[in-house]
């Protein structure tokens, strides 16, 4: 495995009124594995704890408990001066392409930046480099001395991605990579980075609300509610055949541009709980149309695999809590 | 045929600016039958957000400039009629909700003070025999919660806004635009910041407002899905003008718009392997210099040398089937 997630949390201490503290479980016990050369989608709702996750692999945010174990070594406990060197090998790619490039670099500073510090590239080489990274990207020569505001959004992506690569990074973390960019925008830079990844040999962490385009991207795909994931499996075999109730909700809630619509669309009621008063038990027990009794309120089902090898963390599919 | 409840008639709006004109409507046509679903589709800048502006007559003007046309409400001219006689039209006949609740609720009142102060306003206008008092107002209001599907009403009427989700902040502001018995609903994006679950529920709600109240509906979102969840038929923008509309099974079966075809290959689908995604090359106008003739030719694939002289006239293409083209045209 390229990297591999451990009962991995992190808790944040938030105020709630004056004197209040309130204890946030944006990421609690999450275990993902990902296979070199593998896309894998985490989806899931506002606040479920994708972005977390992102970061918490990324070193970006240290874990409250857990392990990361990325490419042979353990990188949960690093400190800050340790990350240089994984910053290489593993970079990200953030919804926003506008606020995350620097409005006075020009294109080719933008790209050359992390060749200049980690490489200490210059001259001819650091040229050829960038020239050959926008070609990776589909970025023309003309690009190179451009500011970003005389790019358009997809192209701003593309910089970004271009700079992503620089370093040849083993992993990439794509944080809603195409959510600010108008649909036709949207998928040239889908297929680019699927084409990407075949090419440079990248696994990708990829993150949407998006159910489609995770369909699309994605080889696997992990579905997250309230910091937890509650199934995860290949992706076609997860969005035709959903087993736990709240991946079947979510995606019955996708409406699909096409003629015919669903009539039975399962319709959740009220709304997802505050990831500061998790709900004991199971997480999904508030809404869940499903449930099955009082163990659904008192008992966490864990993550655990089904016959095929997909997981689902469910008493509806646990051994020996099934009421059948 | 009888007379459509809303339409827009060869509406062309500029923007006047510092950098000088923008052509943002070009002459745009859309007609809403009463108790009809319509959808407006486009990516970000073809207009949608201005045309449903237009009709409340919402665009401070200057820098926004009518340079021709008319938009029809149960057969009056909203745009020479006095500010006054709009005002008693918007958010009563015609209501309007938007992507963000927060923006038209006040943080420091309740909702049930608001909803009350709306519900009175509206029966300022009316006739003085049918006025209710506060507490009747308050009670209305409770009423109009409910109809909105807000659980515990009568208690969820004294949160402030803030304590609301967005799903509900968004009920709020459908309870605030019912609060008028209007007969058309425009939303602007009304579930883009919502997630998933709660757009269905929210869709739904409007789905059955629609049958409810007999209300017509002008729905405006750059999610084809969510158009064609809730609407009957679909409008498509491109760049200020609309190029093709049509019954929604029609627009995502035999969509006839080279714009419409290529927006359609361009999304991902949740229940299919799709192995080729097509993007559409070329970026969006610039409105300040759209290309001349069909403002779509620089990036079709199906251009021909005419396209890029004459502007395509909309008409049908098959039976209640419209779109500007100079494929379909005479001699084409
Ligand atoms: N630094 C922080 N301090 C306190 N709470 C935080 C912090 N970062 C994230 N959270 C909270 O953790 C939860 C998970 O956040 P996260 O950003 O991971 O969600 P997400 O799944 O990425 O959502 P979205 O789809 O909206 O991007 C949220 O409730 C969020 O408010
Ligand atoms: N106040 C304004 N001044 C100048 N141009 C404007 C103004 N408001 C909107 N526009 C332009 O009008 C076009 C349509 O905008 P809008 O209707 O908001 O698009 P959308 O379809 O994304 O809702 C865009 O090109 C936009 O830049
Ligand atoms: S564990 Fe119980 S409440 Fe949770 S999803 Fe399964 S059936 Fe529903
Ligand atoms: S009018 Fe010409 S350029 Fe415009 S969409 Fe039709 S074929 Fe393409
Ligand atoms: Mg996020
Ligand atoms: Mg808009």
């Amino acid at each position: 495995m390229l990297l591999e997630v451990q009962d991995l949390k992190k808790h944040f201490t938030v105020k709630r009124g004056l004197f209040d503290r309130g204890h946030l479980r944006a990421v609690d016990g999450v275990d993902l594995a990902l296979a070199p050369g593998e896309a894998c989608g985490l989806v899931g709702e506002s606040g479920s704890g994708k972005s977390t996750v992102a970061r918490l692999v990324l070193r970006l945010l240290t874990p409250t408990a857990g392990r990361i174990l990325f490419d042979g070594d353990d990188i949960g406990g690093l400190e800050e001066r340790d990350l240089a060197g994984l910053r290489e090998r593993m970079q990200m790619v953030f919804q926003d392409p506008h606020s995350a490039l620097n409005p006075r670099m020009t294109v080719f500073r933008s790209i050359a930046e992390p060749l200049v510090i980690h490489r200490r590239l210059g001259g001819l080489e650091l040229r050829r480099q960038v020239e050959e990274l926008l070609e990776i990207v589909g970025l023309s020569r003309q690009f190179m001395y451009r500011f970003p505001h005389e790019l358009s959004g997809g192209q701003k992506q593309r910089v970004c991605i271009a700079r992503a690569v620089a370093l040849r990074p083993k992993l990439l973390v794509l944080d809603e990579p195409t959510s600010a960019l108008d649909v036709s925008v949207q998928a040239q830079i889908l297929e680019f980075l699927t084409d990407l990844r075949e090419r440079l040999g990248l696994t990708y962490l990829f993150i949407s609300h998006n159910l489609a385009v995770i369909r699309y991207v994605c080889d696997r795909v992990a579905v997250m509610y309230l910091g937890r994931i509650v199934e995860e499996g290949d992706t076609a075999t997860v969005f035709e055949q959903p087993k736990h109730p709240y991946t079947q909700a979510l995606l019955s809630s996708v409406p699909l541009p096409q003629a015919e619509q669903p009539d039975d669309a399962i319709i959740l009621e009220g709304d997802i709980p505050s990831p500061i008063d998790v709900p004991p038990g199971c997480p999904f027990h508030t809404r869940c149309p499903q449930k099955i009794g009082p163990i659904c309120e008192t008992a966490r089902p864990t993550l655990a695999p089904d016959a095929t090898g997909r997981k689902i963390a469910c008493h509806l599919y646990q051994e020996g809590t099934r009421p059948r | 045929m009888t007379d459509p409840l809303l339409d827009i008639r060869d509406f062309r709006l500029h923007f006047d600016t510092f950098d000088g004109e923008h052509k943002a409507l070009d002459g745009i046509n859309i007609q809403v039958a009463r108790g009809e679903t319509v959808g407006i589709v486009g990516e970000t800048g073809c207009g949608k957000s201005i045309t449903a502006k237009s009709v409340l007559r919402l665009l401070p003007s200057p820098p926004a400039r009518v340079v021709s046309g008319e938009i029809r409400f149960q057969g009056r001219d909203l745009l020479t009629l006095p500010e006054a006689e709009i005002r008693r039209i918007r958010g009563i006949d015609i209501a309007m909700i938007f992507q963000d609740p927060m923006t038209y609720l006040n943080p420091v009142f309740t909702v049930g003070q608001q909803l009350v102060d709306v519900i009175l306003s509206h029966q300022a206008a009316g006739p003085s025999a049918d006025r209710l008092n506060r507490r009747a107002a308050r009670d209305k209001a409770v009423a109009l919660l409910e109809s909105v599907r807000i659980p515990h009403a009568d208690v969820q009427i004294d949160s402030y806004p803030h304590q609301l989700s967005g799903g509900m902040r968004q009920r709020v502001l459908i309870a605030m635009a019912l609060s008028g018995s209007p007969s058309l609903l425009i939303a602007d994006e009304p579930t883009t910041a919502l997630d998933v679950t709660i757009q269905a529920q929210i869709l739904q709600l409007i789905a059955d407002l629609v049958d409810e109240f007999h209300l017509a509906v002008l729905m405006i979102s750059h999610d084809l899905g969510v158009v064609a969840r809730l609407c009957r038929r679909v409008v498509v923008m491109y760049a200020g003008n609309v190029v093709e509309d049509a019954p929604t099974a029609e627009i995502f079966e035999h969509p006839k718009h080279p714009y419409t075809q290529r927006l359609l290959q361009a999304i991902p689908h949740l229940h299919a392997d799709v192995q080729h995604l097509s993007g559409i090359t070329g970026s969006i106008p610039n409105l300040l210099d759209p290309p001349p003739g069909c403002r779509f030719h620089p990036r079709c694939g199906q251009a021909m040398p005419v396209c890029a002289r004459m502007k395509p006239v909309f008409g049908d293409v098959a039976p209640g089937h419209g779109a500007a083209c100079h494929l379909y045209g005479e001699g084409a």
